[in-house]
């Protein structure tokens, strides 16, 4: 027969036993869990904090960049072309030379090379690139005020850039033009979804 | 029989002591270990309990302080920062690929001889932003022509010419005989110009069409070049994902 003594103590030892495998043990692994958690936190805390000061950095310089120098900015780089303004300056230019503008057309802009991915979502591979658009001129000129018009449009306040251009000689020394002329805007326009 | 005297020849067993028995000091070390071991689990327990409570206090702080992080983050400001810098971007990609046509004829100029003259003229930029130059032109002999080429091919802004279609064009007689317009030799002179060796920089002296300086074409020249200062990288905020 056991002595009571001893059975008490083996109950004491079952009791510590099945104390550590049912709650200590398991606490501890959710304490690990909990732990690792907080790392997680930690880390993503310190990326967002690393984002928020360095986009406030951004914020102070982009404010501490002149406005007018941000109004030149967007002369130069517009979020939209304006087929009727650009024609306008284009003549203006033609016309500054002493010369008069035979014909100006708007040709629209390019189709931009688009990939889609597996979703048949439109991805443009490269969204830095600006998004040309094309204007055609045709006029008579002499040489001198040809390249008086070049110059002006190389020193627009925004890019005329000549694509393509096709001198002839005429009468009188004269010359007949045609130039395809490309500005360039800053937002790219997604193709529409071809699912849907 | 009383007082039976102690005469037995066989040795009488005195009053002897039990010896201690070695189960019962088992006993004893078994249950102080017994209890030892219980008392340390209780107290693990409790340890455990109050670390754990404490480990979840340190959680909700560091959940609560993501939330307030993330609640600092500006998408506003996020999007004006990043349109500013693709405009800066695209901006400064113009500018590096703009090329001055007016320098190439200025080019042209110098290296053209007196006894050639241009009848017609293409020009066509590559895809790759280089200038592909066409051009008929007429001279008064082979050695004019051929005199040409290695003007043009000497150029420092030129790094191909090619000379094809070469044709002798007579000239138109008058009445009596005598040549009018004189003979000579056509050719088409295909000329490529790298767009790195006329680069477009802006000149001072020329107004645009809005009655404003050129001026103000170089400021916005210069705004994006002195922009280069004002680089704003945003590749960085990229790698954040929450």
């Amino acid at each position: 027969m056991i002595p009571y003594g001893l059975f008490s103590q083996v109950l004491l030892l079952i009791t510590s036993v099945m104390l550590v495998f049912t709650y200590i043990k398991p606490t501890f692994a959710e304490i690990s869990n909990t732990q690792d958690e907080i790392e997680t936190y930690q880390l993503e805390i310190e990326k967002v904090s690393s984002v928020n000061s360095k986009l406030a950095a951004l914020v102070s310089e982009y404010d501490n960049i002149p406005n007018e120098d941000k109004i030149k900015l967007l002369t130069y780089m517009p979020d939209e072309v304006d087929s009727v303004s650009v024609p306008r300056d284009l003549a203006a230019i033609v016309e500054r030379a002493g010369v008069t503008l035979e014909a100006v057309t708007y040709d629209g802009a390019p189709e931009p090379i688009v990939q889609y991915d597996d979703a048949g979502m439109p991805v443009i591979t490269d969204a830095n690139d600006s998004e040309p658009h094309n204007f055609s001129i045709k006029f008579e000129c002499s040489y001198s005020q040809f390249k008086e018009i070049l110059a002006l449009l190389e020193g627009n306040a925004y890019p005329l850039e000549v694509e393509e251009m096709s001198v002839t000689k005429g009468e009188g020394g004269f010359l007949s033009v045609e130039l395809q002329v490309v500005t360039y805007d800053s937002i790219k326009k997604l193709p529409p979804n071809p699912i849907f | 029989m009383p007082n039976t005297p102690n005469t037995s020849f066989i040795p009488k067993q005195g009053p002897v002591r039990r010896p201690r028995q070695a189960a019962s000091r088992r006993v004893h070390v078994f249950s102080i270990f017994a209890y030892i071991a219980f008392a340390s689990t209780l107290v693990s327990s409790v340890g455990v309990f109050f670390y754990q409570k404490h480990v979840e206090k340190q959680l909700e702080g560091q959940v609560a302080q993501l939330d307030e992080a993330i609640s600092g983050f500006s998408e506003e400001d996020m999007t004006q920062v990043r349109e500013f810098n693709n405009r800066l971007t695209q901006t400064r990609d113009r500018l590096e690929k703009g090329v001055s046509i007016v320098a190439i004829f200025e080019a042209l100029e110098s290296a053209v001889l007196q006894a050639v003259s241009f009848e017609d003229m293409d020009l066509v930029r590559a895809e790759d932003g280089d200038i592909e130059l066409q051009a008929t032109l007429l001279t008064d002999s082979f050695d004019s022509t051929l005199f040409q080429r290695g003007v043009f091919e000497r150029s420092d802004i030129v790094n191909s010419v090619e000379v094809e279609d070469l044709a002798i064009e007579l000239g138109s007689s008058s009445e009596d005989g005598e040549s009018a317009s004189g003979e000579g030799v056509s050719f088409i002179a295909k000329i490529g110009v790298p767009a790195a060796s006329v680069p477009n920089v802006p000149r001072s002296g020329v107004s645009t069409p809005d009655n404003t300086s050129l001026n103000e074409s170089e400021n916005g020249t210069s705004t994006a070049t002195s922009s280069d200062d004002v680089s704003i990288n945003v590749e960085d905020l990229n790698e954040v994902t929450l």
